[in-house]
């Protein structure tokens, strides 16, 4: 069983969506677990002035990344995958870079599967 | 000449590559180095297939070990999916990044994604050169980069060359719709490259008329060449299984595109298990990838899943050593094509090849069409919705239990005439002739 993080941070994500992707994954022998910034992220109001939407969707996924917790990123440094689960995710995943030197940090759940085909086969 | 024509094939997707195109590639090397031809290859290197699109290790045995294989790095950051190797400037603004991309990407070539390759091609196709003069190159598209290979070894030296179109450029051949205008920048390279062409060459009629309505210039130089089944990767003939008893075993292979009516096919296949006209018992296997790219599509997948309740399963990709095996455990094939009068498919020739009845699920406007118009056990939808497919499914139980032994000896003569060998002799023929008198 590969150690995996899930990450959410995109306030749009539903909860069928986080349990649909948790469930690939554990059904291809991930220990998954989530990791769920998605209420530290702004939401993006539809009705605001374009350029505020902007400022926002562009500040919004490094905000969420603020809501990792000392503990959850020193699990997430020494973790063999961690998975940005939708767009916002990939900033929080992107800065564990320098702190976990050795896992697989890849985006979206099809190249986390495929990195979990390419663990069982090392196996 | 004296010695053996030299030929410079340049492909992006070559084994152990697993994209669709591969196989005609293949095929054509191999077709040239069996009439005594000296083939070089330029492609892509390995890990750009394990990464991108998937491997058929397999395939590389296919090669005729006379062949010489020079492999050119590419890197395709787009689809890098490692965020380890994400700049900042990609994390922080994504369609800015891709937008620079696209456009950095077409400096040297108007192609997005594969522009950046033409360099590196250029330098490996004149060391080639160099090394053994070149008498003639082929360059499979897509991607088109590689006709700027051939283009610029042809300006730099001489070397005449020949386009082949396994899809085409500036048409969109699902819709019919011109993509790219001819003054764009890219019909100027697409014209520059087709006058000067030995050849060009089209995977089927409605796509070379295209072309030679709006080159009609240069029409006497555009044949098709059409796909083939491959003799060396497929037993002929398959024998034929006896269902009689039992439920009947459909099968589906092929990379299941975006564009292949798959909830279509599943939605008819539940309807005609529902109506007791597929018998209880029966089954439909999937095998192939899901969408272009080495990691599963995920709408596709989750289509597959949700219908294993109703007997269906999916295969996985089948390596091509192992696709003889996968028909020989079926009783009727499915051939599910995206719509579209210029769209043929490479696997029809195959289904051909092996003797069993086929379910069409495409329009009638196809390409396809034309290529199955002779063979006797062919249901067609009528409509590519739920009820055409329920229809054509029970169309395909009745032929699966018929064996009429005319019938099997139509089939097996419209097979020969669509081997691949059968489709490039006569081009290989004409360009033996041209480059050694």
């Amino acid at each position: 069983m590969t150690t995996t993080f899930l990450v959410f941070a995109d306030p749009r994500t539903t909860d069928d969506v986080v349990s649909a992707h948790a469930g690939a994954l554990q059904a291809s022998g991930a220990d998954v677990e989530v990791v769920d910034l998605r209420s530290a992220a702004p939401k993006v109001a539809p009705h605001r002035p374009l350029p505020v939407r902007a400022v926002r969707a562009v500040s919004a996924p490094w905000l969420a990344s603020r809501g990792l917790d000392t503990a959850t990123r020193a699990r997430l440094a020494s973790a063999p995958l961690i998975v940005a689960g939708d767009r916002f995710a990939i900033a929080s995943v992107w800065r564990m870079r320098r702190a976990n030197r050795a896992g697989d940090l890849v985006n979206g759940i099809p190249a986390a599967l495929a990195a979990l085909r390419a663990r069982a086969g090392e196996d | 000449m004296t010695s053996a024509p030299h030929l410079l094939y340049v492909a992006w997707g070559f084994p152990p590559s697993r994209a669709g195109g591969v196989y005609r590639a293949l095929a054509t090397v191999n077709a040239f180095a069996a009439q005594g031809w000296r083939v070089t290859v330029l492609t892509a290197d390995r890990e750009t297939y394990a990464r991108y699109t998937g491997a058929d290790p397999s395939l590389e045995a296919q090669v005729d070990p006379r062949i010489e294989v020079v492999r050119v790095p590419f890197d395709w950051p787009a689809q890098d999916t490692d965020v380890r190797r994400y700049s900042f400037l990609r994390v922080a603004l994504p369609p800015v990044w891709h937008r620079i991309r696209r456009l950095a990407d077409q400096i040297g070539f108007p192609e997005p994604s594969y522009g950046p390759w033409l360099p590196a091609l250029r330098r490996a196709a004149a060391a080639v050169h160099a090394r053994r003069p070149v008498d003639l190159t082929i360059a499979t598209a897509n991607p088109h980069v590689t006709f700027g290979a051939a283009h610029d070894l042809f300006r730099r030296s001489g070397v005449p060359y020949v386009m082949d179109y396994r899809d085409a450029w500036r048409l969109d051949v699902f819709t019919g719709v011109e993509t790219r205008r001819r003054q764009s920048r890219a019909g100027r390279v697409e014209a520059r490259m087709i006058r000067d062409a030995r050849e060009v060459w089209f995977v089927n009629e409605p796509i070379r008329a295209w072309h030679a309505a709006h080159d009609p210039e240069h029409a006497a130089a555009m044949h098709v060449v059409a796909n083939g089944w491959d003799p060396t990767l497929l037993e002929f003939p398959l024998e034929r299984p006896d269902p009689d008893g039992r439920g009947i075993r459909f099968a589906y292979l092929g990379t299941v595109t975006p564009k292949v009516p798959l909830a279509e096919v599943l939605d008819g296949w539940r309807l005609a298990l529902a109506e007791g006209t597929v018998p209880a018992g029966s089954t439909l296997t999937i095998g192939g990838h899901l969408g272009y790219f080495s990691v599963p599509q995920g709408r596709l997948a989750d289509l597959v899943t949700g219908a294993a309740d109703a007997g269906v399963s999916y295969a996985g990709p089948v390596p091509k050593a192992s696709v003889g095996e996968f028909y020989a455990n079926a009783d009727v094939l499915v051939l599910a094509l995206g719509s579209g009068r210029y769209v043929t498919s490479g696997k029809v020739y195959e289904y051909v090849a092996t003797g069993r009845p086929i379910v069409a699920v495409h329009d009638a406007e196809n390409a396809t069409t034309s290529v199955l118009s002779g063979h006797p056990l062919v249901a067609s939808v009528t409509s590519v919705d739920a009820a055409g497919v329920a229809a054509a499914l029970a169309e395909g139980v009745r032929l699966a239990r018929s064996s009429d032994p005319d019938e099997q000896e139509r089939v097996r003569e419209l097979a020969l005439a669509y081997s691949r060998d059968h489709q490039l002799a006569p081009r290989i023929a004409a360009l033996t002739e041209s480059v050694t008198r």
